[in-house]
């Protein structure tokens, strides 16, 4: 015990250095909140090895990094900065009517996707507080499909609340990755995966066009071959599937199967890059 | 909190009107792509730099470059002054993302080929010797000295290389857990001799 606890300790250069992968970087962040001591480390090597950054020699990007950066941004949606209350509130209220904010409920840890939100959540019962997660789930979906339109979730979703909320804690957990691939009918799919959470989830950039009877089925493929891990259902509006059970050294692979899926992978996999 | 001087001195009198690039984000939070442009101007050649000495590709390093700034455009909301300086932060994210790349497996393919056998001794000797172009490179140097030769090279390795622990293990030869102390003790080195404080 007293040995590991120490070597989990002494990474902490190594994490500064983000010279920790995968499991282990898990188990750093993991300690890293619960050590205040450990945190004030990291926090001065991270000004340190900031400092390594500068000492770089900078070059120059070409003018085309710009221009091509900047013809993205209309469609690269923003967090929102410190949104004030009463915006939400204007939406939240003409959805329903509240009762007076009560006391604060004990405030679970599912969304975390800007601090701003999560304050604003402490005040706010229930209901309230459900709706303006699936604004943050709205929010953050686009910004990291790089392109949902946001009313699309809160309107046109038939996704359960509970589901919103996994991909709401997913998209706000320290440890999500991302990685994107184009899918064969023009749209692209996002992969969002948290090892920390054990879930994952394949955020499509529109409703997929496929044939009719045509849908797309997710797998994690492990040394021991594919695993389903979630089938879209074409009947309903929703672009994203949850993939719980996900490990930090799966692979996420999507395949196109009948509706309802298959037991194994029947069409070339589309796999995502590990992250 | 550590305020990093990142400035090369070019001309004092403009610098009063060069907007401080913690305000710069605040308004890139706020949607202000006037702002996020005259971000791009300070600090791209920063980042790429950082990106390209890490990826060594260019064509990666300029895809990477891009991601890095659609996600300061995106997250600029979440910087937090009280926790650090805005180039700390950028500079932050930068390497952590240069590293993803580098640890997705096809890319580190193409950059193990492209590293080949090269002398990364030399590498931190290069960066040694541009050390004109700029104050901190100065505090970086003389920090460097101060450590020992296995822990300059386990940091210089881990940092400018992008090597996990384990591989740097595997480069110099000893064990996993050596490497670990060796990247503690000498980022503690590093952190007394910069004069940084958390």
């Amino acid at each position: 015990m007293t040995d590991r606890h120490q070597l989990d300790d002494s990474a902490s250069g190594a994490y500064s250095l983000d010279a920790l992968e995968g499991a282990e970087r898990d188990a750093f962040e993991r300690r890293l909140r619960d050590s205040e001591d450990l945190r004030a480390e990291v926090a001065g090597f991270t000004d340190t090895a900031a400092l390594l950054a500068g000492a770089t020699t900078p070059v120059a990007p070409p003018a085309r990094l710009k221009a091509s950066l900047f013809a993205r941004l209309d469609s690269t949606p923003q967090i929102p900065a410190a949104t004030p209350a009463t915006d939400i509130h204007a939406v939240v209220t003409s959805v329903e009517p509240e009762p007076a904010a009560q006391a604060a409920p004990v405030v679970p840890t599912a969304i975390g996707s800007g601090q701003h939100l999560v304050r604003s959540r402490r005040v706010r019962p229930l209901r309230r507080r459900l709706v303006s997660s699936i604004l943050a789930v709205a929010a953050a979906v686009a910004l990291f499909a790089g392109g949902i339109v946001a009313g699309d979730f809160i309107t046109g979703g038939t996704q359960s609340s509970t589901q919103a909320e996994q991909l709401a804690s997913l998209i706000g957990s320290d440890d999500v990755t991302r990685s994107t691939v184009a899918l064969p009918d023009g749209t692209t799919a996002s992969l969002l995966a948290s090892a920390d959470l054990e879930l994952s989830a394949v955020v499509l950039s529109d409703s997929p066009q496929l044939a009719s009877g045509e849908t797309y089925q997710a797998w994690f493929v492990r040394e021991d071959g594919a695993h389903s891990a979630a089938v879209m259902d074409p009947k309903s509006d929703e672009k994203y599937m949850l993939l719980d059970h996900y490990q930090a050294d799966d692979r996420v692979a999507l395949t196109v199967e009948p509706v309802g899926g298959s037991k194994q992978p029947t069409t070339d996999p589309i796999v995502f890059e590990s992250a | 909190m550590l305020v990093i001087v990142t400035e090369r001195e070019e001309g004092g009198s403009a610098a009063d009107a060069i907007a401080s690039k913690e305000d710069l984000l605040a308004m890139v939070a706020a949607g202000d792509k006037a702002a996020f442009s005259e971000l791009y101007d300070q600090i791209a050649p920063r980042v790429f730099g950082l990106v390209r000495r890490l990826l060594i590709d260019e064509a990666q390093s300029e895809e990477v470059t891009q991601e890095i700034f659609l996600e300061i455009w995106q997250t600029a909301a979440k910087y937090a002054p009280s926790k650090g300086s805005a180039m700390t932060w950028i500079f932050t994210m930068s390497h952590r993302r240069a590293v993803d790349r580098i640890r997705s497996s096809q890319s580190g393919r193409d950059r193990d080929l492209k590293i080949g056998m090269r002398d990364y001794e030399r590498e931190f000797d290069q960066v040694a010797e541009n050390v004109e172009i700029s104050i901190e490179n100065e505090r970086v140097k003389a920090a460097m000295q101060q450590l020992t030769e296995l822990q300059r090279q386990a940091i210089s390795l881990a940092y400018y290389e992008g090597y996990s622990h384990s591989e740097v293990a595997g480069i110099l030869q000893i064990p996993i857990g050596t490497v670990k102390t060796r990247l503690r003790d000498g980022m503690i080195r590093l952190r007394d001799a910069m004069g940084v404080t958390a």
